[in-house]
């Protein structure tokens, strides 16, 4: 019995390993199309570049890079900011004070995670408070967008905080911000740190709403910056692969650093709803 | 002391201001744009025109080409994903050897956004040289324009999208596997269960919870696809595999202002019909469990 399911472990393991080449072999064609010569990476196959050209990574940083990295490192950060303290205090107030009000309003706040983005009543709104185009209309833009999934994160994080622990602070004279702050807070670092780097992903990676809402291109966020590169250098696979790679470099960085945060976040959001 | 001293409305008032001015209003009465004669050549002096938008979008089957498209996309995603997710999960809880190597490979493409995903695709879908095509002609099938196409470019596009999101199903899957205490495993083992057996009535309903979860984000977002139908077809060939979001752009950028809140304001509406409807079904299968 023991022998037959290790044997059969033993496929199981050989089929993931086979069935991986679908995930590795777009990667791997990328990586090395972005090393090639235009002709030959205009072969999109996986063979090593007959000649190693090093300078496509000149060429795309060149083009607009840096300052679309230095716009999206503002964008996110100030955003990621916004979004994980409005909504560790949203969810506190919500939590605990607890009337119908309160729980009418986690009804409409949840409901912005299902509606989508309402593209040109927001520019227009924007365009009224005299903030359209600007990087810090659009972190205002994804702070109320993606609020709603990090307020219900932390809803459930402070539901965890036994209330006991609220009347004790109450009992030495801390209310209201002293009390969330002092008390509440640090207990909260690592839904913190996990709603931080789940928001500093999506804010990073967000395409749609920055095409709507960022109309200058000194302005570009990078996923902006490549897709516009990609329009204008279709033809070229070995810039647009260097562009790829170079793109996904900083993701790959902060998933290194932070993926027990990631995983953790994705998945207390899974199992707690 | 009461709640109202303990926690006083002042902490939430900026989340609430922020919210109402950047979500709410935009979401709410912003839609009255949907009933003017908005467009790129008029932006004031506008006129309400009623209905006329949300029917010209209907009629000129832009709308109901793309309300297939979205639910074929959505659909397709959801149970690839999870029936893959479930799969592969269960293959990566069972003592294997290089299971870490594996579970990291498995996870990696749910790292990159969908704009390199989309991509990486392009290049692969790509009719002249395309890494299919290439890989087709050594076994001697002739190239197919795979984005040329309605059937096979929403087929192109669903395959992306599944390979970027299997991983995400697998990780939180195998969380909810190996939440489930090795106690009842041990218990039904010793009642002489077979695997089947112990999967079907300890594993499964445990974490069912899990997997509801799952499927709902997983249409959620599915419904809400845009950037890789962007970067792949940009919704051609037409408007062939539109999908609400790719058509809300279109709309805009032809200029026709007024349709693409119209388009918007359907969308929504779908939406939180489809969320209701689930909610409504995945608490009575919770009730049953």
């Amino acid at each position: 019995m023991n022998k037959r399911i290790k044997t059969m472990n033993r496929i199981l393991e050989v089929i993931l390993w086979v069935f991986s080449i679908v995930i590795i072999y777009p990667m791997l064609m990328v990586l090395l199309s972005s090393f090639k010569s235009k002709a030959e990476a205009s072969y999109l196959s996986i063979s090593l570049p007959s000649e190693w050209h090093f300078e496509n990574y000149l060429t795309v940083l060149e083009k607009n890079f840096i300052q679309s990295l230095l716009n999206s490192v503002f964008i996110s950060i100030l955003s990621v900011i916004l979004i994980v303290t409005l909504s560790a205090f949203l969810g506190f107030f919500i939590v605990r004070r607890d009337t119908r009000g309160c729980r009418i309003s986690y009804k409409v706040v949840t409901l912005g995670i299902i509606a989508p983005f309402a593209a040109l009543p927001t520019i227009q709104l924007l365009q009224q408070i005299g903030i359209y185009g600007t990087r810090v209309g659009l972190c205002m833009v994804y702070t109320a967008l993606y609020m709603p999934f990090t307020t219900m994160m932390f809803s459930g994080f402070i539901k965890g905080i036994p209330r006991e622990l609220d009347e004790a602070a109450v009992m030495d004279g801390a209310v209201g911000y002293r009390l969330f702050l002092k008390v509440i807070l640090p207990l909260l670092s690592p839904a913190i740190a996990t709603t931080g780097v789940l928001n500093f992903m999506w804010v990073w990676n967000e395409l749609q709403i920055p095409l709507y809402l960022l109309n200058s291109s000194a302005k570009w966020t990078l996923p902006l910056s490549v897709y516009n590169f990609y329009g204008q250098f279709s033809r070229s696979w070995n810039l647009v692969c260097a562009n790829v790679v170079l793109v996904s470099i900083p993701v790959i960085i902060v998933y290194a650093f932070a993926q027990k945060w990631i995983i953790s976040g994705m998945t207390a959001g899974a199992v707690k709803g | 002391m009461n709640r109202k001293k303990i926690y006083p409305f002042s902490l939430a008032v900026i989340p609430a201001v922020v919210f109402i001015i950047f979500f709410i209003i935009p979401s709410t009465i912003g839609y009255y744009y949907a009933f003017t004669n908005w467009s790129a050549a008029r932006t004031s002096g506008l006129k309400f025109v009623g209905f006329q938008n949300i029917i010209s979008v209907i009629q000129n089957q832009k709308v109901p080409v793309a309300f297939v498209n979205t639910l074929i996309y959505a659909g397709v995603k959801t149970v690839m994903v999870t029936l893959l997710g479930f799969v592969f999960a269960y293959i990566l809880n069972r003592s294997i050897k290089t299971r870490t190597a594996l579970r990291t490979v498995y996870f990696i493409p749910a790292i990159f956004s969908s704009l390199v995903v989309g991509l990486i695709f392009s290049a692969v879908f790509q009719t002249r040289h395309g890494t299919l095509n290439s890989i087709l002609g050594v076994f001697d099938i002739a190239s197919i324009q795979w984005l040329g196409s309605r059937g096979t470019a929403v087929f192109a596009i669903c395959v992306a999208e599944v390979w970027r999101n299997v991983g995400y199903a697998i990780v939180i899957t195998l969380a909810g596997m190996q939440s489930v205490s090795s106690d009842y495993l041990e218990a039904g083992k010793l009642d002489g269960a077979s695997e089947w057996q112990l999967f079907r009535n300890i594993t499964l309903p445990l974490i069912m919870p899990t997997v509801n979860v799952n499927i709902l984000f997983s249409l959620i977002y599915g419904l809400k696809m845009f950037d890789l139908i962007y970067v792949m077809t940009g919704g051609g060939p037409g408007n062939a595999t539109e999908s609400f979001g790719t058509l809300m752009m279109n709309e805009m950028s032809a200029g026709r202002y007024a349709q693409s809140v119209a388009v918007n304001l359907i969308f929504t509406i779908l939406l939180v019909i489809v969320s209701f409807i689930y909610q409504k079904f995945s608490s009575r299968w919770e009730t049953v469990d």
